[in-house]
């Protein structure tokens, strides 16, 4: 395990003492591990991984132009639907 | 309504005039009477189709989109004609939650349960790594209570090996023809 020193405000070491004190952790070092684990989890959650801002206006055309029956997306590839993933696949 | 769980190669197809299965595959993606699924899997292998084919100028925009496009990054130009298919082709995307704790090397690890499914079907199906996620993922989602009734692809690998897969998932695999002859659409 890593040890890393970290200072906390009083309300909240007067929280952890509490919980260690109630018997909910053994002691304030697996109070604050799970803690931390939790508040971790909740912020990776939260970061939003693909910013795809401008592209709506684009999707938006796109769909417009197909509802008036443009061919929008056309594949020139000589390969098979199936072969053109299938490379892809096979580089793993 | 039937679902069916889409392999990346038939969400591409009636976009593809030269691939065989592209009139069935058309079908399939207009039909009002399916629910079309794809996982994150599929999601991940059409980005990286679509950026390969454009990196090749194998994909042809009308010039206005084109245009449009061109004030985009590379990055957003490709999700942009990833969203303009899965929109257009009223696709659903589902992803397996389900996380798992497990013990290695003294450390306890959450993965999702889809990696779990695919390390136990490695040695049973005998596949490429990633028709192994697709399987795991599919077989993720059945087990989560979604209730698909087929997976659809045109991967001559994936239907050549459909018994094993079958015997893994509970589901036949079947190729878009065999849909469109299968099913009402």
């Amino acid at each position: 395990m890593a040890v890393i020193p970290v200072k906390v405000d009083q309300e909240n070491a007067n929280k952890i003492d509490m919980l260690v004190r109630l018997g909910v952790f053994k002691n304030r070092s697996e109070a604050i591990r799970w803690a931390l684990r939790e508040g971790l989890e909740k912020k990776i959650e939260s970061i939003p991984m693909l910013d795809l801002s401008g592209a709506d206006p684009v999707v938006e055309l796109m769909l417009k132009l197909a509802s008036r029956g443009a061919d929008v997306v056309r594949i020139t590839s000589k390969k098979t639907a199936a072969e053109m993933v299938s490379e892809g696949r096979q580089r793993l | 309504m039937k679902s069916v769980y889409l392999d990346t190669n038939v969400i591409l197809s009636p976009f593809h005039t030269g691939d065989p299965y592209q009139p069935s595959a058309a079908s399939i993606l207009a039909s009002n009477r399916l629910v079309k699924v794809i996982s994150h899997i599929g999601l991940i292998e059409l980005s990286s189709t679509i950026s390969r084919l454009r990196a090749r100028a194998e994909i042809q925009l009308p010039n206005e989109v084109e245009r449009a496009l061109s004030s985009l990054d590379q990055s957003k130009q490709t999700h942009s004609i990833l969203l303009f298919i899965l929109k257009h082709s009223g696709v659903t995307i589902l992803v397996p939650n389900t996380m798992i704790k497990l013990r290695l090397d003294g450390f306890d690890i959450r993965i999702s349960s889809m990696f779990v499914e695919a390390l136990d079907l490695a040695p049973k199906a005998l596949l490429r790594t990633l028709d192994n996620l697709h399987i795991a993922s599919l077989i993720g989602l059945l087990r989560e209570g979604h209730n698909i009734q087929y997976l659809v692809t045109g991967d001559e690998e994936l239907l050549k090996a459909r018994r094993a897969v079958t015997s893994a998932t509970g589901i036949p695999v079947v190729s878009p023809q065999d849909l469109v002859e299968l099913e009402p659409l």
